[in-house]
């Protein structure tokens, strides 16, 4: 089972590096645990047995982002808390890819006042935005997998 | 006790404070008119009196009324377990009069006066730690007052995150303990 049953003979697979370093991060991304407001739960739920998150090997959520490549932002970007949402992401090691979970982080969601970021992209580059108030597991699942596609055509170059 | 006693019990102490009460939805509301130096000890009476007994005060909030004059009105939440009954106590409080605190008679009243010093601008006479909570520390204005924009005052795209000072939180007593 497995790839062993698809090797035969001499077990000699020729391929390209970027393929095989993609392969192993889209398929081992660890997320950065960044819950912020509801959107944690969904998270969390995701990656309960229902809706698990470990078939796509993002279970393990580290809590240190010097260990963690994804920051999943989930929740509501205050200003207050904007400056440690940018610390915890500079803190982490490339290749890093961060993901914005709901309307909250992507843009501001329902509430456009004093307190709250219009979109943790003013601050840092996101690559996936998910939709939703919160959104479904399966909506996350899916962004999760988009994702992995980006990944999938990444060039070496483009990461150091 | 009966909780339809509890109104009489606090006029027999304080026979000479007007309170005026309103009982909405079965809520017993106190609208004692006090001055703010007497305050603490109408406070402590509520507290104290074992018949009494509000040992819980749940939270404190304020209503900006803008035009007029008394400017906030001041509730405080208080709950009394004996009686398992909930008491809202109105004060009225002017523009730039400050309110003596209640910290030495209620825990909580730490930061209850802290959220309503931040979003609505009410000082707090005696409260060993008053400074923002819910904003950061060089915010300008007070949110929840009406002459304040939902906004704010900058626009959102003039947003620099290394002006957000927040150093209250990483410093401030008992971290070097």
């Amino acid at each position: 089972m497995g790839i062993e049953s698809k090797l035969q003979g001499d077990n000699i697979i020729v391929s390209s590096v970027d393929t095989i370093v993609d392969w192993a991060r889209k398929n081992s991304l660890w997320p950065c645990t960044f819950g912020l407001a509801c959107c944690a739960l969904e998270m969390m739920a995701t990656n309960m047995p229902h809706y698990d998150m470990s078939r796509f090997g993002a279970e393990v959520f580290r809590p240190s982002p010097r260990q963690a490549d994804l920051l999943i932002v989930a929740g509501t970007v205050t200003y207050k808390m904007a400056p440690q949402v940018k610390r915890v992401y500079e803190q982490m090691t490339e290749p890093k890819w961060v993901i914005a979970m709901g309307a909250c982080s992507s843009s501001g969601g329902q509430f456009n006042s004093y307190a709250v970021l219009q979109g943790i992209d003013r601050l840092l580059p996101v690559d996936v935005y998910v939709p939703g108030c919160p959104p479904r597991m399966e909506t996350l699942l899916a962004s999760l997998m988009k994702l992995q596609d980006r990944i999938k055509t990444e060039k070496l170059e483009d990461r150091v | 006790m009966e909780r339809e006693d509890i109104s009489g019990r606090i006029k027999k102490i304080f026979p000479t404070l007007e309170i005026a009460e309103k009982k909405t939805f079965g809520q017993l509301h106190v609208y004692p008119d006090l001055e703010l130096e007497n305050l603490s000890e109408f406070m402590r009476f509520l507290q104290e009196d074992s018949q009494l007994s509000y040992k819980i005060l749940t939270d404190i909030t304020a209503v900006d009324l803008n035009v007029i004059s008394p400017r906030f009105e001041l509730i405080y939440l208080l709950y009394s377990v004996e009686l398992n009954h909930r008491l809202y106590v109105h004060i009225k409080v002017q523009s730039n009069e400050s309110v003596p605190s209640m910290v030495d008679i209620w825990a909580s009243a730490n930061w209850a006066e802290r959220e309503v010093y931040d979003l609505m601008g009410i000082q707090f006479k005696g409260h060993p730690d008053l400074r923002r909570i819910l904003t950061w520390d060089n915010f300008d204005g007070h949110p929840l007052r009406k002459d304040f924009p939902l906004g704010g005052w900058q626009s959102p795209d003039e947003f620099d995150p290394d002006s957000v000072r927040v150093d209250s939180a990483f410093s401030g007593s008992g971290s070097d303990e």
